[in-house]
């Protein structure tokens, strides 16, 4: 585990400076600034506090993958409606979505519809929601984060009408509260 | 006040001498096909090029005196109205259009209040019809389907009626290459493409996979076996250095393109599905003959090499729409076979929302689908494409009859029986993992593979034997593009482990390919690049062993042998046809003439270097080269900025085999190889 943070930490470092990922991002920039500690990935976390699974990425969808494309995989259904700690990199979109943002297993910046025409995002990414403001949003942290909550599965629209999450996670209080302090007018 | 302005430029530079004079005179900024008549004025050299009867659409802007419109326009051809009723088959009948059909007029007729800024130009804003900077009665005019039969160079006129009664007119030209009846002609031809493969790629994997000794190399690549071989030039129409859509294209339909743009002319409109297309060899000899298409490629197939081939579009990003188009247009292009990559873009996406996916992981999106203007429809007989993200198309391509293969199991089990009819192969959700991976994964080491989650990908030459198989069914012949994609994604990357056995691996489909003329010599078979990439170079070998290198990956020069200390590097070929490990004592090393910064090691990772276009990518990539090995190896500084290799405008080596093969020696242009292939095809042989 400490290894593969590591190598995301050096995936992150490249994101910050490299060309790449500028192509695909927009002319505004996006505002951006360090996770707060209640929420930031420094070194390996302990386990997670009572009744809560660490559930990974790379465990969401049955592998290999299916040839009519991805599964969920047994551990995320049986997941739903339990609480789970993940970690991951929020997605820098821009502009950032209401009441909430996405959770990636890599460090990837999001345009609007206009310019991501092909395919910057991985799948499976995370919706995590912030129930107590749902029209404001937050800035996109830089680095690991963990976020720790509920699971929901199936489909549900955004505030904005204009994307659709399968897999969220409506956060803790302690989570939310972190959050919450963050969170600003659009 | 009327003007009759020869070409824009010459009328522009009138304007900014006579800065005094009232209004901006009419033009016509743009004539296509493009030529540098209309461009400077000069005659030569003649810029679009095509085979008698092949098809191309005649487009102008033109920017009328301020207050007047474009009220009717005609293309004429050395004099002659070019409006004609055309007689085209679909599906299987012949169906006249009437001339009027195939005929457009686009000008701005988006909301004014965005479309068009305060000092009267349009803006190119999401949801108008044209491109920024036109003044706002700027009107995009165009014929669909044009052919010509007569070989030489013709004289193309715009003339344009304002409202006012006046005239605005523009000459250019294009020429009609001939083909000399009466030779033997090849009924199959088959284009083996090394994407960014240039001679040091074709160097680098004999010395590998055969072995040097004593100066001589002690075997030939199947590829060196090709009896004729010449060079290429490989600029695009706006660069020296070409992407891979125009490099591509050029072979297939004998003009230069755009970086980006695949299978059309610039324009004007921000549609990027609208623009003047031109017909592709596929195209052309489906038409003509009834042949047969097969596109085998180890990238997404919705990249710009493989859909450079049946594709028509300005946006080589558009996936949605490039997909589909695959699929509605086969009876204009005989698609027969479509292997690759790129899942993701077949499966149904009903929500249209992409960040996030859904569950099946879905890239197909609304926003980068296809709906084609009437014109198009009427003037090429092309499905009209539908916005329609929830398609499935996998379930459409087989309701078509297509049998679809998701891994190299399935592969060979639709072949136990039967040779199917026609084929679909998805073998990953994006690019197909490269050799070096699958190879591991196919001698018990599934450790990259397996965390993409394509454990059973079939190689290369097991997809090229297929497909030829499933196009030999047709007696008409066929045009089969095989493509190894990531000999190019892997020199970007500046990975030396990882391109060369792409070049292996791609030799052994040559020799699948060669086989099959040698059945059938009623085949061409050419072996070329559409680039080179990275600037390449076998700079030496390693003057310690592996494990020296791996004591001290910082030994940067100080283990590289120049000249005789490179010695002659022996690699050990296993029986499956790869290295048995490409990190031997002595190793060959490579140097990069067109690098950005990389950190080198002289030694491979684990996992291969993040493809930001494949959805798992293990967290443990290294992000880009940049960052590759950073604390380790030893820095060296490129002259590119950015993270990875570029491509170079270096001449690439072609080889042929076959009939017509004679035909491939000297030095010219891509765009000749089509007009080669035509007369192959067409004219045949003496
Ligand atoms: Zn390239």
């Amino acid at each position: 585990m400490p290894r593969s943070i590591a190598a995301q930490a050096f995936a992150l470092v490249a994101l910050l400076s490299c060309g790449d990922v500028a192509a695909h991002t927009h002319s505004e920039p996006v505002e951006s600034r360090e996770a707060p500690r209640a929420l930031a990935v420094k070194k390996e976390l302990g386990a997670p506090p009572k009744d809560v699974v660490d559930l990974k990425f790379r465990d969401l969808f049955a592998m290999p993958v299916g040839p009519r494309g991805l599964e969920p995989s047994d551990t995320l259904k049986a997941a739903a409606g339990k609480r789970v700690r993940m970690v991951g990199f929020m997605v820098q979109q821009s502009p950032a979505t209401l009441g909430g943002f996405l959770l990636s297993p890599l460090p990837v910046a999001s345009g609007d519809a206009d310019e991501d025409l092909a395919d910057d995002l991985p799948p499976g990414l995370v919706r995590v929601e912030l129930p107590s403001h749902p029209d404001r949003v937050l800035p996109h942290l830089r680095g690991l984060i963990h976020v720790t909550g509920t699971l929901e599965l199936g489909a549900q629209e955004s505030r904005e009408g204009t994307r659709i999450s399968f897999v969220r996670i409506v956060p803790d209080r302690k989570t939310e509260r972190a959050l919450a302090k963050l969170a600003h007018a659009p | 006040m009327s003007t009759l302005s020869r070409h824009a430029p010459l009328a522009l530079a009138l304007a900014s001498l006579l800065s005094s004079a009232p209004a901006l005179a009419g033009t016509v900024s743009r004539l296509t096909p493009p030529s540098e008549l209309f461009a400077s004025g000069a005659e030569a050299p003649v810029i679009a090029r095509f085979l008698p009867g092949q098809r191309f659409d005649l487009q102008a802007t033109i920017q009328p005196d301020a207050g007047q419109t474009i009220t009717s326009f005609e293309f004429y051809v050395d004099g002659a109205p070019t409006r004609r009723d055309q007689v085209i088959p679909i599906g299987g009948e012949l169906v006249t259009i009437p001339s009027t059909a195939a005929r457009s007029t686009v000008t701005e007729t988006g909301a004014a209040a965005t479309c068009v800024n305060a000092s009267g130009r349009t803006t190119g804003a999401s949801g108008c019809k044209l491109v920024a900077g036109l003044p706002s009665n700027t009107a995009v005019v165009t014929q669909r389907a044009y052919s010509h039969m007569e070989p030489g160079v013709h004289a193309l006129k715009i003339v344009a009626w304002q409202s006012d009664g006046s005239r605005i007119s523009a000459t250019g030209n294009f020429e009609i290459v001939g083909i000399t009846p009466g030779g033997t002609v090849a009924k199959n031809i088959i284009i083996m493409l090394g994407d960014g493969m240039g001679a040091s790629h074709r160097t680098a994997a004999r010395i590998m996979s055969k072995g040097y000794a004593q100066g001589k190399a002690k075997g030939r690549l199947a590829m060196d076996t090709f009896p004729v071989s010449g060079m290429v030039m490989t600029a695009s129409l706006n660069s020296i250095v070409t992407d891979s859509a125009p490099g591509m294209q050029n072979y297939v339909n004998g003009n230069k393109g755009n970086n980006n743009e695949e299978g059309v002319f610039p324009d004007d409109t921000r549609d990027a599905f609208d623009n003047p297309r031109i017909e592709y060899l596929a195209e052309y000899l489906h038409m003509l003959q009834g042949k047969s298409l097969g596109i085998v490629t180890t990238s997404d197939v919705f990249d710009a090499t493989p859909a450079a081939n049946a594709i028509h579009t300005s946006a080589r990003g558009n996936g949605t729409g490039i997909v589909d188009q695959f699929l509605d247009d086969r009876h204009l292009t005989g698609l027969t076979v479509l292997m690759g990559g790129g899942r993701k873009w077949f499966l149904p996406n009903a929500g249209d929302s992409t960040s996030p996916q859904p569950l099946n992981g879905s890239q197909r999106r609304s926003s980068n689908d296809y709906v084609l203007p009437d014109d198009l429809v009427a003037g090429w007989g092309a499905s009209r494409g539908a916005i329609d993200p929830g398609r499935d198309l996998i379930a459409d391509f087989e309701g078509a009859g297509y049998t679809y293969t998701p891994d190299r199991t399935a592969l060979d089990a639709a072949f136990a029986t039967r040779v199917p009819d026609k084929l679909l192969g998805l073998y990953a959700f994006s690019n197909m993992n490269v050799a070096f991976d699958k190879v591991a994964g196919r001698r018990g080491n599934g450790t990259v593979v397996d965390a993409y989650g394509f454990p059973d990908q079939p190689m290369l030459d097991e997809m090229t034997d297929k497909a030829l198989k499933v196009l030999a069914k047709n007696p008409n012949g066929f045009v089969a593009m095989i493509e190894a994609a990531s000999i190019d994604k892997q020199s970007h990357l500046m990975d030396s482990d990882r391109w060369p056995l792409e070049v292996i691996e791609f030799d052994r489909a040559i020799a699948v390919a060669k086989r099959f003329a040698e059945q059938n010599p009623d085949t061409i078979v050419i072996v070329t690049a559409d680039h080179e990439c990275s600037g390449a170079a076998i700079i030496g070998a390693a003057t310690v062993t592996a494990a020296a290198l791996e004591a001290d990956p910082d030994a940067g020069q100080s283990v590289v042998g120049v000249y005789e200390a490179a010695k002659f590097p022996k690699y050990t070929i296993a029986g499956d046809g790869y290295p048995v490990t490409t990190v031997i004592d002595n190793r060959m090393l490579i140097g990069y003439g067109a690098n950005a910064d990389r950190y080198e090691t002289w030694l491979p990772t684990v996992y291969p270097t993040l493809d930001s276009q494949q959805p798992f990518s293990p967290s443990a990539s290294p992000a880009n080269p940049s960052v590759r090995n950073q604390g380790a190896g030893f820095l060296i500084t490129g002259q590119v900025g950015g993270n990875q290799a570029v491509h170079t405008a270096t001449d690439i080596p072609l080889s042929a085999y076959g009939r017509g093969a004679a035909a491939f020696t000297g030095v010219f242009d891509n765009t000749d190889v089509f007009f080669k292939l035509g007369q192959i095809a067409i004219g045949g042989v003496q």
